[in-house]
């Protein structure tokens, strides 16, 4: 349904393409997907752009995933490596769970952010470059100097670069070509990949919905020419089929996931202190939390927010904090606390690169360990990640659901991978069960105890403020069934082993994951959080090679499902692929008795007593199925050397 | 009384029900040292909650760690003994989720001032309708004797044997200065008409009220307060038209005039 002409097309005025007009080809190439990014400096609405594709690319049935490209500063200096910002979309015919290898095509606002990612690898060698061409003309000589080098260099590496005059465009339509380029090149890829024009208009429309009509009919204009030019000069056209289903579907990143998920358990009080890559997911809550009566806190800082927490739980429903890694060490002694008093809560993890202050916008793996043992002394919660989007939205629900019903703190963790990556998924229908029952508001009988602890599982009845003959201090020290302060020398050691004995009901709900590929074989790869989807597209790659590979993903990570010992045992070699850190075997100075494993390998090796080795990587950016196509390669080719 | 709305019954059942004495308002038997001053504030305590009938089941004295947060187990209400530093936080937490209930924060100078010193200027900010009582001996008493940030200068404690090195916080013009700041008082454990009255005003006030009251600790800091005491003309009662006003006759007689 585009109007648009495809014939002859004619240079435009003033055109710089080196190029001629380029015939344009009778049918566009079918492709099964791409990989795609479009990068700016900070502010020049590239994310956008990226973003509204992809939305689109989803209406049109595609398979998506995101990643946001994100510079560490605010506004970092224009035309910086550093500074590249923006969003890699992934499309495919197919579904997508990973932001997949390198890109085949790549738009860039400028030479530099593209160096950025070019020395981030990000780019397939030969892949398709369009560049801004407006620096090729700067009055500075020394950026018309790096333009052009950048240009040759690209040109002698044998990438395809398309010169594009995008503002030069632009301001046929606009005064202020800076800010709208974004949608004009929205308009170009919609037109290079074949996306219905209609279903980009309503995304832009959408997009814009909060602004006044000039500005939509303005961006609509920009969109359409972007569309056309794209049509007319370049000789790029591609489809990438897709399934168009009946269900309804949304299209979210992973904290907006969580933040509907909070909504759709039941939870109240949402207390978080702001800190990335957690932070968005309570500025999502924080607009909507308030038409189910529920409550955002900024607190005064981390542990203001866990306890903010912890007191709203004890007096009703379970409430949830959320933070990263930062925040979640500061959390520890009152997640302590929470265990000992034995309250239930919800802490959500979106985890970054550390230690300290580390990587705030990069994606790391690295809080497992901290997350099940973090506490001084014995203090056991249930520990859970999630694999993707629709997991962040879902295992909240569970969360909350674990930790009313065994009254202890259950820590979910995400990450910076998951926090901005978008998929699409099937839109929730909320069911009343996901919800948390009122408050028990009921007399205590008398005689009853707030911690008549079951001798098998380990369970009590947890007494709410407001039951009458219910009043009781409840407290962090060491205390007896009647909740008193303990100085009876026995009664340390029972509540220890009720509170542990929690852990072992609870994981008696528990079947073990599903082996995915084979169900034995020469090797398996476990992994746990957002590297699902890439280690099992891996795993896909590796055994259309030959290569007899599984793999296993661990949803609960503490405590772990029975089971999984057996599965482990039906593989000659096991490794977990993780992104935290591990001591390579290559360095001198390790060997197998000072080898410092990753998070994941430390806890099998640990329960298992199998030598599972590991393969980590923590460069902050998601891991490429690629990279771990190699390491099982290696793996299977190297004898019996851990890699 | 501006909260009485909080007060109502909400119930025809609450109407009927008994009346509560003191003795339902009392939990365990205090550990605390003989001669504490912390005593008396419990006392003080108990009296407002069956002056005022609050239900023990929905009233919470929350705290966190130290010899003074140790008040909400000789309560016979809910409770909460949380963690050092945090009471505010967790009251705060109780109060968002459960207006319904009567909150008291029970907190010692260090755990207010020192660890939880964030918390207490937030708190003030936020102001919540909960009463805050701070015990102020001047010492870290469980931890056995070390300098607090309200120690006078030159007191010789175990973490300060050649003397407290620093003038002590004022936590009366710390609290003032912050903005929405809505109630503040100071009592002495010594006038028990007088630190009841207080108390009761600042339970009756809707918003946070903070109440200091200076308190004797007879093991580490032994007539400490006795200026005070054995000079009474060194208190003075401050007055305002729209403040307090407790009983003439008691206050003298507290005194011991």
């Amino acid at each position: 349904m585009n109007n648009f002409s495809t014939g002859e097309s004619e240079a435009p005025e003033q055109s710089v393409t080196e190029r001629p007009g380029p015939p344009v080809p009778a049918a566009p190439l079918r492709i099964r997907e791409h990989v795609i990014e479009v990068i700016s400096d900070s502010g020049e609405g590239a994310q956008k752009c990226g973003q509204s594709f992809a939305s689109i690319a989803a209406n049109m049935g595609n398979g998506i995933w995101t990643v946001e490209i994100i510079p560490a500063e605010i506004e970092p200096p224009p035309r910086s490596i550093a500074g590249a910002s923006g969003n890699r979309i992934r499309i495919g015919s197919h579904r997508v769970t990973n932001g997949g290898d390198e890109a085949d095509l790549a738009v860039a606002f400028n030479e530099q952010v593209l160096r950025g990612r070019l020395q981030a690898g990000a780019l397939k060698q030969g892949g398709v470059i369009l560049l801004e061409n407006k620096w090729r003309f700067h009055r500075d000589a020394e950026i018309v100097a790096a333009y052009t080098r950048v240009y040759d260099e690209l040109i002698g590496e044998g990438y395809r670069v398309y010169e594009i005059p995008m503002e030069q465009v632009c301001f046929q339509y606009t005064s202020n070509p800076a800010l709208g380029k974004n949608m004009f090149v929205l308009g170009m890829l919609s037109a290079i990949y074949s996306m219905d024009l209609k279903l980009a208009r309503k995304q832009v429309a959408f997009v814009f919905r909060t602004k006044d009509k000039e500005v939509v009919d303005r961006n609509h204009t920009l969109l359409e020419a972007g569309h056309s030019w794209a049509l007319e000069n370049l000789d790029l056209r591609f489809t990438i089929p897709g399934s168009r289903t009946k269900k309804a579907q949304i299209v979210v990143n992973g904290n907006t996931a969580l933040a509907l998920g909070i909504m759709a358990s039941g939870m109240e009080v949402c207390a978080m202190y702001p800190i990335t890559p957690a932070t968005s997911a309570a500025h999502y809550l924080s607009e909507i939390f308030e038409h189910v009566d529920g409550f955002v806190h900024q607190a005064e800082d981390e542990i203001a927010a866990c306890a903010f927490a912890i007191g709203s739980s004890y007096a009703g429903k379970c409430s949830v904090t959320i933070t990263s890694g930062p925040g979640m060490s500061l959390k520890q002694e009152l997640i302590g606390l929470a265990a000992m008093a034995e309250i239930p809560l919800v802490v959500i993890n979106v985890q970054r690169g550390g230690p300290s202050t580390g990587q705030p916008t990069k994606v790391e793996q690295g809080d497992l360990l901290q997350a099940i043992f973090g506490t001084h002394g014995d203090a056991p919660r249930v520990v859970l990640a999630a694999a993707n989007i629709e997991e962040c939205f879902y295992l909240v629900i569970t969360a909350r659901h674990i930790a009313e019903a065994f009254n202890l703190p259950v820590v979910l963790l995400s990450d910076a991978n998951l926090a901005t990556a978008q998929q699409l998924f099937v839109r929730p229908q909320p069911k009343q069960e996901w919800y948390a029952v009122a408050s028990d508001q009921n007399e205590i009988p008398e005689g009853d105890r707030p911690y008549e602890w079951d001798d098998r599982t380990g369970l009590r009845r947890r007494f709410i403020p407001g039951q009458p003959g219910g009043m009781h201090t409840l407290t962090g020290l060491a205390h007896d069934r009647s909740s008193r302060v303990a100085y009876d020398p026995e009664i340390n050691q029972e509540g220890l082993r009720y509170r542990s004995l929690k852990l072992a009901s609870f994981q008696k709900t528990l079947a073990a994951p599903p082996v995915y590929g084979a169900p034995e074989g020469e090797l398996l790869i476990i992994g746990w959080g957002s590297t699902r989807g890439v280690i099992e597209e891996a795993v896909d790659r590796a055994r259309a090679d030959g290569y007899a590979v599984s793999s296993l993903h661990l949803t609960y990570l503490q405590p772990m499902a029975s089971g999984i010992g057996e599965i482990l045992k039906r593989f000659a070699k096991v490794m977990t692929v993780e992104m935290s850190w591990s001591d390579s075997v290559d360095d001198a100075y390790i060997s197998a008795e000072s080898r410092r494993y990753s998070n994941l390998a430390w806890l099998l090796r640990a329960r298992y007593l199998i030598d599972v080795d590991c393969w980590s990587e923590v460069k902050g950016q998601p891991l490429k199925p690629g990279s771990v196509v190699q390491v099982i390669r290696r793996k299977l080719e190297t004898g019996s050397k851990n890699v | 009384m501006s909260d009485f709305i909080d007060r109502l019954p909400t119930s025809v059942a609450d109407l009927e029900e008994d009346a509560h004495i003191l003795h339902d308002y009392e939990g365990a038997v205090s550990r605390w040292c003989h001669g504490c001053g912390d005593n008396a504030i419990l006392t003080a305590l108990q009296k407002l909650c069956a002056e005022e009938q609050l239900p023990p089941e929905r009233t919470v004295f929350v705290s966190g760690i130290g010899c003074a947060s140790r008040l909400p187990h000789y309560m016979g209400t809910y409770g909460f003994h949380g963690l050092h530093g945090r009471a505010l936080p967790l009251a705060e937490g109780i109060k968002i989720k459960r207006p319904d209930l009567h909150v008291f924060v029970n907190t010692g100078d260090g755990d207010c001032c020192s660890i939880g010193a964030g918390h207490w200027l937030h708190a003030v900010r936020y102001n919540m309708n909960m009463t805050v009582i701070m015990h102020d001996n001047r010492v870290y008493g469980l931890t056995k004797n070390q300098v607090s940030p309200t120690s006078p200068k030159g007191l010789r404690t175990n973490t300060s044997p050649r003397g407290a090195p620093l003038e002590p916080l004022n936590a009366l013009s710390a609290t003032l200065g912050m903005s929405n700041i809505s109630f503040v008082a100071q009592a002495v454990d010594w006038l028990p008409a007088i630190l009841y009255d207080i108390i009761h005003q600042a339970f009756l006030h809707r918003g946070l009220s903070f109440v200091s009251v200076l308190q004797r600790c007879p093991h580490y800091l032994p007539g400490h307060f006795d200026p005070y005491i054995k000079n009474p003309e060194r208190i003075r009662l401050l007055t305002h038209p729209n403040g307090i006003h407790p009983d003439e006759a008691s206050f003298l007689q507290s005194r011991g005039a």
